[in-house]
């Protein structure tokens, strides 16, 4: 049944004939392994197609969705964090496999007349995968990727002439955005494919046209494709794909932080680009296009020339042809090492670390969903992390609080609204960690008047006004006297709620304390300090009404109001006296 | 008729590949929107509060504004990073400087006093100057000023890579 289906076939394609022509293929030499490495390539280039497919059906092209889509892909897609794993190990085994298949040709000298062009069409191969590689790095839209393009595409802008031309034509402008996604996709699913694929198919074309090079006088002289080379093959590319899917299932594809044009990253190339960006660091100035240009443009010419130089009888005679090969490989590994230690540098390892800690605070708030306005909008609106950059950004130049500012141009808000904050500052309200830096010095310190007790019980009160759902309660007994303490003694100059003196609250410039620290009064104090309830005249602190939106106003009240469950006031480290 | 079937199938190939090309390149040149106005970058822009500065000590700011991809227009976006330099008391002293290094882009920091590229490690000197490291050119100047205590700059892009500070508009 088979064998009659299998005729039929025959008869209308010839595909036995075909197939056994290329089963029969002469292995001048005999069976080796080192001929391995382009058959591997195939396969993996095979994994790369159908795990690119494969990304392509969720995968987004857009400034807002890229990072997020390969996320989705990566953490909560089943199979997504292989695929994507695959994809990229996948990748760099090409890389490594391409090497191995250049220095395998180069020692086997296979470009050797009439195989000159065949030799020029696999280096520009070798080209375009390298290319197919970067402008596949940066579609995930994450810092790495795009700060990494950035450079490399900053590199191509350098080249006299048609840099510029050519480096607006991939970035599809002047600066990073939208289109340089869209334009990398093309290139990365389409362009360069297409191109691969037509140049690996004149490749082969042209093998079987000129068939494989080695030495007749050694081995079986009959030697074939199958089975003994084809064995090898196959179990070097069966060897190969299970490295490339353990590292998917062991360590997956790096997703880093969604990119921002004004952030601070530490970039550091793909590893096979390592030596150049080294190499970079070492030509200062208009010799930049040395490192840039001149030395791998040499050193891809002379690869180039190879089957017109290279031509001694023996080993030995081709070595100094070859020589300049060996140097430059151990140029590379020195140069590799060199970045290595770069980036083992105590601030570079500082900037590296913080990269990686905004990365998983990325792919965790992700796990919530990602607003519409894309990644970076999500990260920038950390609840976690944004209220405390705003009060550095908005209050951090005057008022301290630890590990946020050491600024003393106002009060300290360290503990802001605690017990501690305010017996601390009533007892002594002139130390230069509260208004001791300011214009206002009214206040008389209260340690001498009050007492311990009396100080207790008032920060007790004070305590109280600001007491939000979720805060610790005050004690009632202690919030009476308090109380009573305040309006007896204090009310003088703390005017509020309820008070009967008649000033008029334009003459006033002590605080109203009857809702002391509590959101509203923060929120009026940043809206206008300089308010009769609030500090009067001769406040100096800036109205914030008008330079933050409401959503950032809120996240400072947030961040203040945190400080008095978080911070544990310093207070004690404190000189009595300025 | 040789030259006929020449000429013809080149024609026919130019006209496949031409209008593919031409968009290509048009998107390329980043063309302004027709119903909007004058470009983003230009408008002078408060960053920080003169008061905020401390003499001999660079901040950073971010300059703010609305950002135009291609056809997206987004409010309120950080269009890049200024340092800001105030070396006296005179609000004269003040100045401005792009945080992009001049080399290929990357982040410039500040390490005691001067500017410093982490990416091919070029060093510049407190007033921005290129002491060491590839970078082809001083960091590039930003115009600031202060006005009612505001400190503002304009935000200026330049090609990077070349000795000459030449500005990319668009």
């Amino acid at each position: 049944m088979l064998e009659h289906l299998k005729s039929w076939i025959d008869e209308r394609t010839g595909l036995s004939l075909k197939l056994s022509h290329l089963a029969n293929v002469a292995m001048p030499g005999g069976a080796r392994w080192r001929r391995v490495f382009g058959h591997s390539m195939l396969i993996l280039i095979a994994l790369e197609v159908l795990t690119g497919v494969a990304m392509m059906t969720v995968y987004t092209p857009s400034t807002t969705n890229a990072w997020s889509s390969t996320w989705y892909i990566e953490t909560v897609l089943p199979l997504g964090h292989l695929v994507r794993g695959a994809h990229h190990f996948g990748a760099h085994a090409i890389v490594v496999l391409l090497g191995l298949h250049v220095m395998q040709t180069v020692f086997d000298r296979a470009g050797a007349r009439p195989r000159e062009l065949n030799h020029l069409m696999g280096l520009g191969i070798a080209g375009l995968v390298v290319f197919e590689l970067m402008t596949g790095f940066p579609l995930a839209w994450d810092q790495r990727g795009y700060w990494v393009s950035r450079i490399e595409t900053g590199i191509i802008g350098s080249a006299p002439v048609v840099g510029p031309m050519l480096q607006r034509f991939l970035v599809g402008g002047l600066h990073y955005g939208q289109l340089t996604i869209t334009r990398f996709y093309t290139l990365h699913v389409a362009l360069v494919p297409l191109a691969l694929a037509m140049g690996i198919l004149a490749h082969l074309a042209m093998v079987r046209t000129h068939g494989l090079v080695g030495d007749a006088s050694k081995g079986d002289p009959d030697a074939r494709w199958w089975p003994s080379q084809a064995a090898r093959d196959a179990v070097a590319a069966l060897v190969t794909l299970l490295a490339v899917l353990w590292a998917a299932h062991k360590w997956g594809a790096p997703l880093d932080a969604p990119a921002d044009g004004a952030s601070q990253y530490p970039a550091v190339p793909e590893w096979f680009f390592m030596p150049l960006s080294q190499l970079l660091k070492h030509f200062s100035g208009r010799w930049q296009i040395v490192g840039t240009m001149v030395i791998p443009g040499a050193l891809s010419a002379y690869v180039a020339a190879l089957p017109w130089v290279d031509r001694a009888p023996t080993l030995s005679r081709r070595l100094p042809v070859l020589l300049p090969l060996v140097v430059a490989g151990f140029a590379a590994v020195g140069l590799g090492m060199e970045l290595a230690h770069h980036t083992h540098e105590p601030a570079f390892a500082r900037s590296v670390h913080a990269a990686e800690a905004t990365a998983r605070r990325a792919r965790n708030l992700a796990r919530a969903g990602i607003p519409p306005e894309g990644p970076l909008e999500m990260l920038h609106n950390d609840p976690a992390v944004r209220p405390r950059e705003l009060f550095v950004q908005y209050c951090g130049s005057c008022h301290a609080v630890r590990g946020a500012s050491e600024q003393r141009k106002g009060p300290t808000l360290d503990g802001f609204g605690s017990r501690e904050w305010a017996s601390a500052f009533v007892a002594w309200p002139d130390r230069p960690i509260f208004m001791g830096t300011t214009q206002i010095h009214d206040m008389p310190a209260q340690h001498r008047r009050l007492h311990d007790d009396g100080l207790r019980a008032v920060s007790e009160w004070l305590y109280s006004r600001g007491v939000e759902e979720g805060d610790p309660p005050a004690d009632a007994a202690l919030v009476a006297q308090g109380e009573t303490i305040y309006r007896r003694r204090c009310t003088t100059c703390h005017q509020g709620q309820g008070d009967t003196s008649g000033t008029e609250s334009t003459e006033r410039d002590a605080p109203d304390l009857d809702v002391w620290a509590s959101r509203e009064w923060l929120r009026a104090q940043m809206l206008n300090p300089g308010a009769g309830v609030n500090y009067g005249a001769r406040n100096h602190m800036p109205r914030f009404g008008d330079r933050v939106t409401d959503r950032e106003l809120n996240m400072i009240l947030d961040y203040v109001r945190s400080l008095r469950r978080t911070a544990a006031p310093p207070f004690i480290d404190e000189p009595a006296d300025p | 008729m040789k030259v006929l079937a020449g000429a013809a199938t080149a024609a026919a190939a130019g006209g496949v590949v031409a209008p593919a090309i031409g968009l290509g390149v048009g998107a390329a040149h980043a063309p302004d929107l027709p119903g909007r106005q004058g470009a983003s970058d230009g408008d002078w822009r408060a960053v920080a509060r003169w008061d905020d500065l401390v003499a001999g000590t660079p901040v950073q700011a971010h300059v703010v504004g609305a950002e135009i991809d291609a056809w997206s227009v987004s409010p309120n976006r950080r269009l890049g990073t200024v340092w800001l330099v105030r070396d006296g008391e005179a609000e004269s002293s003040l100045r401005a400087m792009s945080a992009i290094c001049p080399h290929l882009g990357c982040f410039v920091e500040q390490r005691e006093g001067h500017f410093f590229c982490p990416c091919h490690v070029s060093d510049f000197d407190a007033r921005g100057r290129a002491l060491t490291g590839p970078s082809p050119r001083g960091l590039d100047p930003i115009e600031a000023r202060v006005r009612d205590g505001a400190v503002e700059v304009r935000w200026k892009r330049y090609r990077m890579g070349t000795a000459a500070r030449i500005e990319e508009v668009g």
